[in-house]
């Protein structure tokens, strides 16, 4: 990383969420810089997905405001407003229909037409099919062909797509919920690379993971999450493991 | 099953055979399901019109097109709405309102305005089940059963059991009117098999029938408009229910609230028979084809030979147990 600091594309200032008189999240700030990965820990409860939610635009905040590429929001209204602004969310369930093709999912939501008349609207699958192979070669995931059925593809496969999916559409910051939770080691390792490759092109990584290894491997900072409150930033060159757990379980407070 | 199941393992890894070795290699057990059918369905055919006189008359041929064409109508919409995720209890109930409302309106206001007013009808009852499922969010089976108990009972109170009729001489003559022995009726199935052909395979709707009766709840977060596809969806179901329900005035010259009281389960049967399961996300409108036809064809044989016909019955519910044992079994050898 730059030693001076780079503008950050998503700054979350002051975002507090109250559920009644509970509070998710209490004035927590954060941000992330273009090619930028950025862990996300915390026990269950911690209020990490309460602030992925709001930064995915599945919910908005009780306050405070979101920075986005220079333009300030109270919140993303949904997240297909998010995503059309260049955020996007990579769920831990992947959110892959299993019976269409890699294709199919690719586009979805997004697909390119011969001829555009809404509903009716009709489907350029050559487009779509070249773009593809474009686009998994681009991100380096390998499937057999862009007509295979996602549901017959390995988890590791999967998740490349669900990535890919996130990565195509010139996004700028891609929040993960847990990438490689169903994976098996080396399956992980290719979902790594395929991370690092996004961090190669500028892309901001936010990753929401229980896996230790996994954020000291890949992350630049990692934001410690306890009741609500962001108990840490630090970065992962000059902490270790068990520091960020001290901070997960209680045993240590840094101020942020 | 083994080699089943190695022939779909196959086709997985190498991925890229084209062709009659291909074609010999489902992609799943539906696509197995549906060839089969279809390799029956043909060599049946085959053996008939060489073993009867009676089956290879011209006649006989149109007649079973002629009988696989109401069901069929139907069979199409339901295609739809099965590959959505769901499916439809009340295409019977809805075909027989729009027969009666058709014929009601066409005694006083003219035959046009009667089959518009039966469209009208089958459209509001598909938009109601599409905002129940979607909106309301109730599991399809329940809205769709209650759709069909509420339409029939307002429908026997309205015509107080009675069929409506005598009805203008211009429903006999739609009836009757046919090009070369292909009847109005056949006509007008073959243009909606078409129409919901090119809907489904080359429109985004048509693929985002696919996306959500897949995975509704990532297609929303892709960006698909979930709720108006249901609508859309249920809707098509019930304008095709309706087509078949004021074709069938048609035919028989009177519009009868009873009318289609087997259709909709022998649509869902059609579907199933021809290659595509419950649950959603896969399936094509030639399922709903081949599972007609193989249901008229049977009738017509059982017809020819002097079979009693309930053994119509007893043989599709043989045919669909075969066929969603055979995918209930592939899923759990996949896994």
């Amino acid at each position: 990383m730059n030693s001076q600091s780079p503008t950050p594309i998503i700054e979350a200032r002051n975002i507090t969420k109250r559920y009644g008189g509970v509070h998710a999240l209490l004035n927590a700030n954060l941000y992330v810089n273009p090619g930028e990965c950025v862990g996300i820990m915390g026990d269950n409860g911690a209020g990490k997905s309460t602030m992925v939610k709001i930064l995915s635009g599945a919910q908005p905040a009780t306050s405070g405001s979101i920075h986005f590429d220079g333009v300030q929001y109270d919140s993303f209204g949904s997240p297909v407003e998010a995503r059309s602004i260049g955020v996007e969310t990579v769920y831990q369930d992947l959110s892959l229909a299993d019976d269409l093709d890699v294709t199919s999912n690719l586009f979805m939501g997004r697909e390119e037409y011969l001829v555009k008349l809404g509903d009716l609207s009709i489907l350029n699958r050559a487009k779509m099919v070249k773009r593809t192979e474009e686009l998994l070669g681009e991100i380096g995931v390998n499937v057999p062909k862009p007509g295979s059925i996602v549901g017959g593809l390995s988890g590791g496969q999967r998740q490349g797509i669900a990535i890919a999916r996130a990565a195509g559409w010139g996004s700028k910051f891609i929040i993960m919920d847990e990438p490689t939770a169903a994976l098996g080691l080396q399956e992980t390792e290719h979902v790594h690379e395929i991370i690092r490759g996004l961090k190669r092109r500028g892309i901001a990584v936010m990753i929401v993971s229980h896996n230790m290894d996994q954020v000291m491997q890949l992350c630049d900072r990692v934001y410690v999450f306890r009741r609500g409150v962001i108990v840490g930033d630090v970065r992962v060159a000059e902490t270790t493991p068990e520091e960020i757990i001290a901070m997960i379980t209680g045993a240590k407070q840094l101020s942020a | 099953m083994t080699s089943v199941t190695e022939l779909i393992q196959t086709d997985q890894r190498t991925g890229e055979s084209h062709g009659f070795i291909a074609w010999l290699r489902p992609k799943s057990s539906a696509e197995l399901v549906q060839r089969v059918m279809l390799v029956v369905l043909v060599v049946g055919v085959v053996a008939l019109l060489i073993a009867s006189p009676v089956f290879r008359t011209p006649q006989n041929l149109l007649n079973i097109i002629q009988q696989a064409s109401l069901v069929g109508i139907v069979a199409g919409g339901m295609q739809f709405m099965i590959i959505s995720g769901g499916f439809d209890l009340s295409v019977g109930a809805t075909a027989a309102a729009a027969g009666c409302a058709a014929a009601f309106v066409s005694i006083e206001r003219g035959l046009l305005l009667g089959i518009a007013i039966g469209l009208l009808v089958g459209l509001v009852a598909g938009i109601g089940n599409g905002i129940l499922i979607a909106k309301v969010r109730i599991n399809p089976f329940i809205a769709t059963f209650g759709m069909q108990a509420v339409i029939t009972g307002l429908l026997f109170v309205a015509t107080d059991a009675k069929p409506i009729a005598p009805l203008p001489a211009e429903w006999r003559q739609l009836g009757l009117f046919n090009i070369s022995g292909l009847s109005f009726v056949s006509i007008v199935f073959i243009l909606v098999m078409v129409l919901l052909f090119g809907l489904l395979k080359f429109t985004r709707y048509g693929k985002h029938v696919y996306a959500v009766g897949s995975n509704s709840e990532g297609s929303r977060r892709a960006g698909v408009r979930v709720s108006r596809v249901l609508i859309t969806t249920y809707a098509i179901g019930g304008v095709t229910a309706a087509i078949a329900g004021i074709l069938l005035v048609s035919l028989s010259g009177v519009g009868s609230p009873s009318a289609g009281s087997t259709w909709s389960l022998l649509a869902i049967a059609a579907v199933i028979l021809g290659g595509t399961p419950l649950g959603g996300g896969v399936g094509g409108l030639s399922s709903a084809v081949l599972g007609v036809l193989l249901l008229t064809v049977l009738t017509n044989v059982l017809t020819l030979y002097s079979i009693s016909a309930h053994w119509q019955p007893f043989v599709m519910g043989l045919g669909v147990l075969a066929a969603v044992s055979t995918e209930s079994i592939g899923r759990m050898r996949k896994k």
